[in-house]
């Protein structure tokens, strides 16, 4: 009676393990165990407050392995008639552009971190006066960008950082020598960790603590936003920040570790958010540059930085499928397989809409969201619902100026994120994932795009931009970068041409007038031959309509790549853009196995057991109902 | 899908199950050995029962009720002091693999979607898959084929079937599982198991087609209530 009710239970055990295995998430523990065991000793003699302090799996945001491309950040001329001070002696230049001001920043999560930074491709310049008063270094203009291997002695392109429990690690680029005074302009790089980590890419560095609170300094450094999913992200925080529950019943705690001023543990509902930035009728400012801990005990997503009138962001939801998200403007809904949508304007219903989007459709939805000064951050929340996985994205495209000719610019960049299935039978179990074989991209400015091979070796690819509908076609070596530029003729005299980053086709400065302006002289360019005219070519202009009103940009490409968008075009001086970089290891547990999982594993013990015994004539656990 | 046992001879007087009857008990190896008596052939001493011809409309012939001649009882062996039951191995091994096989068919079918669809999103090791399949290939299938060629080999008596062997393939399967989800991850036992799980399909395979070429049947014998202390397995003609 008793063998009977022990085989009862391990055949009701082993049924559930099988039910449980298709929606189970074991195939994700691809990490050892033992950082799970080490955690649980440590969480068992720590205080109760510290215990969130657990061990981070590996997820789109928090990983230890990132290929992504720095884009030639603010490598323009400031003013060509700009004199130059140094110790009692005027300097005056010409033209000068600055080097790439954008800095790589490093965020570690555990203990003894083993980061290495390497540059799989990347082009140098030679700056070799720096500004103090500014704080970059500037670059004649009879410099050549070079790749970095064809400097004389190419050196110094990998760094060894070590991190420790939530520090952080900040590289400057434009500090970065690769040789004879050469610094990185830009290029692919390639950044892996033993331990997790996060890896932020912003276009300027703080030159400081800010203590006043909606100080334009603070603006002018660090605009803009960047957008997580998941449930911990060690990062830094300009200003403003939004977590959206999307999960009934979640706990978050928000961890100031710069000040500690900006503390608090929260308790959110399915579909609620918080809102921590700038309102001084609330006498509310958000955080001041604060490094910040988010821990949650369900994924949250988050959006954070500091909110302007270009900024652009993706969003993220719980299975690309339920969203909550601060609104700057304007909703971009793109439906790669189709799908129902209900979203809400929670404030004003301006922008809700319930209906459905075919296969492959975008729709822009207008929240008319209020303008509210500097010391204010301008949002709506918006919650949309969808029945398929879609791509969101919210901007805020100048739509409070009133000169005509800055309405619409967007400023920011981002890596655009799909979605990827990590359950079989169930429709739950989407998380975002960046490398891909198609996309689909929304243009809604002008903006460069860059696509990154993550391949090692050749990778076909075809871009095709949908107001023209001349496929590119080319192929690119192992971790090449192309960059698309699409622009206006009408306000900065460029056209829609492409920069193909080769090793053997190092691009050149071209000067172009009459806005003081350097752009890369992109090689080769998209011609289109005009019929009308016998015998002569010239490039196709793209006009502001072109680029606004739907237009898209189609990927394809034999191997996954990255796809970069960056709206830097319409801040030429001072461009604006943080992004959080997703990293490419699939979603992975380190921690101790959940429920479900421990379940199918145990119940693999069993059936092995099972097995063995009937081959030596046994009775099956399966015939313990038989007689 | 089970196949069903056929009755063999039973000297117990309480109906058998579906898979299963009663003979008498093994010899034990303290006992003085009686003299090998052939097992019984269980179908071969009772008829087949024939089966009742229905009348066809168009043909309006009686109906002639054969009497069933009832299948004698026959010891095998000369002692009968307990009661040995006979299951059917083959039907055994099919039941035990309803398990293993779900496990590592609805496990192939998540790795077949991860790897085809997600390409660059999934890895996964197909050394541990193997590392699995072979441990369940050489050692499930081999022991099964031994156990029936050692049955057969020695017909009259059966062989004994050895917990400790079993014990001595586990202990490698719970080894490796264990190093692998402690030191390596979850998902690389996972695919381990999976390896494994699915070699229980030739043990069936093994079962039926030595079956056939040998044209013997293979019963495990054992008593209903103390299926330990002693189990073997018996070829019959």
């Amino acid at each position: 009676m008793i063998s009977r009710i022990i085989k009862s239970v391990l055949l009701l055990f082993c049924v559930i393990g099988l039910l449980f295995l298709p929606m189970s998430d074991i195939f994700l523990y691809n990490e050892s165990m033992d950082t799970g065991f080490k955690d649980l000793i440590r969480v068992s003699s720590e205080r109760v407050e510290h215990t969130d302090y657990h061990t981070s799996d590996i997820s789109t945001f928090v990983n230890d392995y990132f290929i992504f491309y720095v884009p030639a950040g603010n490598s323009r001329i400031l003013d060509n008639r700009r004199t130059y001070d140094y110790g009692g002696y005027s300097y005056r230049y010409g033209d000068y552009i600055i080097a790439n001001l954008s800095s790589i920043q490093l965020f570690s999560y555990e203990n003894g971190a083993e980061i290495n930074v390497e540059w799989l491709n990347a082009t140098a310049i030679n700056g070799t006066i720096f500004d103090v008063e500014n704080n970059y270094w500037i670059v004649p203009s009879t410099s050549v960008i070079k790749w970095i291997e064809d400097l004389p002695k190419p050196q110094n392109l990998k760094r060894k950082i070590r991190l420790d429990e939530y520090e952080t690690h900040e590289i400057q680029l434009n500090n970065w020598v690769v040789g004879s005074d050469y610094r990185i302009l830009s290029g692919v790089v390639k950044v892996t960790s033993d331990y997790p980590i996060s890896v932020m890419h912003h276009k300027q560095y703080a030159t400081g603590t800010v203590d006043e609170y909606g100080y334009d300094m603070i603006n002018y450094n660090w605009d803009g936003i960047y957008s997580a999913y998941g449930k911990k992200l060690f990062t830094r925080i300009t200003g403003d920040c939004w977590i959206s529950a999307l999960e009934a019943n979640t706990i978050i705690n928000v961890w100031d570790y710069s000040d500690k001023n900006d503390d608090v543990t929260l308790n959110l509902d399915r579909f609620e958010g918080w809102a921590y930035c700038r309102n001084a009728i609330f006498e509310q400012y958000g955080f001041d540059d604060d490094l910040v801990l988010i821990s949650a005990d369900k994924p949250v997503s988050i959006v954070a930085g500091l909110q302007s009138d270009q900024c652009f962001t993706q969003m993220f939801g719980k299975d690309g499928r339920d969203f909550l998200f601060p609104c700057f403007g304007k909703v971009l809904v793109h439906a790669p397989n189709g799908a129902s949508i209900e979203l809400e304007d929670k404030s004003g219903n301006q922008g809700s809409y319930k209906g459905t989007l075919d296969k492959g459709e975008m729709k822009i939805f207008d929240f008319k969201v209020a303008y509210k000064l500097r010391g204010y951050s301008s949002f709506e929340w918006a919650q949309l619902l969808s029945s398929e996985p879609v791509l969101v994205y919210t901007f805020a495209n100048n739509q409070w100026y009133l000169d005509e000719n800055a309405y619409g610019m967007i400023s920011g960049e981002e890596y655009v994120t799909t979605y990827k299935k990590t359950t079989e039978y169930y429709s739950h179990g989407w998380v975002p994932y960046p490398a891909d074989t198609e996309f689909k991209i929304p243009i809604r400015s002008r903006m460069h795009l860059t696509i990154i091979n993550l391949d090692n070796s050749g990778n076909d690819l075809e871009v095709d931009f949908s107001k023209l509908h001349i496929p590119y076609k080319t192929q690119l070596k192992a971790h090449q970068p192309v960059t698309f530029d699409f622009s206006t003729d009408s306000y900065y005299s460029m056209n829609m041409i492409v920069e193909d980053t080769g090793y053997k086709q190092p691009p050149e400065w071209n000067y172009r007038d009459p806005h003081n302006r350097y752009a890369l002289d992109h090689i080769p360019r998209i011609d289109v031959h005009d019929d009308d005219v016998e015998g002569f070519e010239f490039r196709q202009k793209v006009s502001w309509e072109n680029i606004t009103k739907g237009s898209t940009v189609k990927i394809e490409s034999a191997h996954p790549v990255l796809v970069f968008i960056n709206y830097d075009k319409d801040q030429s001086y001072y461009p604006q853009g943080v992004d959080l970089i997703p990293g490419l290891t699939p979603p992975t547990r380190r921690s101790l196995p959940d429920l479900p999982a421990t379940i199918v594993f145990i119940s693999g013990i069993v059936i092995a057991i099972d097995m063995v015994m009937v081959a030596i004539g046994k009775r099956s656990i399966v015939e313990v109902f038989g007689k | 899908m089970s196949t069903p046992e056929k009755k063999v001879p039973v000297v117990k007087q309480t109906p058998p199950s579906s898979d299963e009857t009663v003979a008498p008990p093994e010899p034990t190896a303290t006992e003085p050995q009686p003299a090998p008596v052939p097992a019984p052939a269980p179908e071969s001493p009772t008829p087949a029962p024939v089966p009742a011809v229905a009348p066809t409309p168009s043909v309006a012939k009686p109906k002639v009720k054969k009497p069933k001649v009832k299948k004698p009882k026959v010891a095998v062996s000369k002692k009968d002091t307990g009661k040995f039951k006979q299951y059917r191995y083959r039907t055994r091994i099919l039941k035990g693999a309803i398990l293993p096989i779900l496990y590592g068919v609805v496990s192939f079918q998540m790795l077949n979607l991860y790897v085809y669809e997600f390409p660059e999103y999934y890895k996964y090791n197909i050394m541990i898959i193997l590392l699995g399949f072979l441990l369940g290939l050489i050692s499930i299938s081999s022991l099964t084929f031994f156990n029936m060629l050692r049955a057969k080999k020695n017909r009259g008596n059966g062989v004994k079937l050895n917990s400790v062997i079993g014990v001595a393939i586990y202990i490698p399967f719970l080894l490796i599982l264990l190093t692998l989800a402690l030191f390596y991850g979850l998902a690389l036992a996972w695919q381990f198991s999976m390896g494994f799980f699915i070699t229980a399909i030739f043990p069936i395979l093994i079962v039926i087609f030595y079956e056939l070429s040998s044209k013997l049947k293979f019963f495990v014998e054992e008593i209903p209530d103390q299926p330990s202390e002693g189990r073997r397995l018996v070829a019959v003609q």
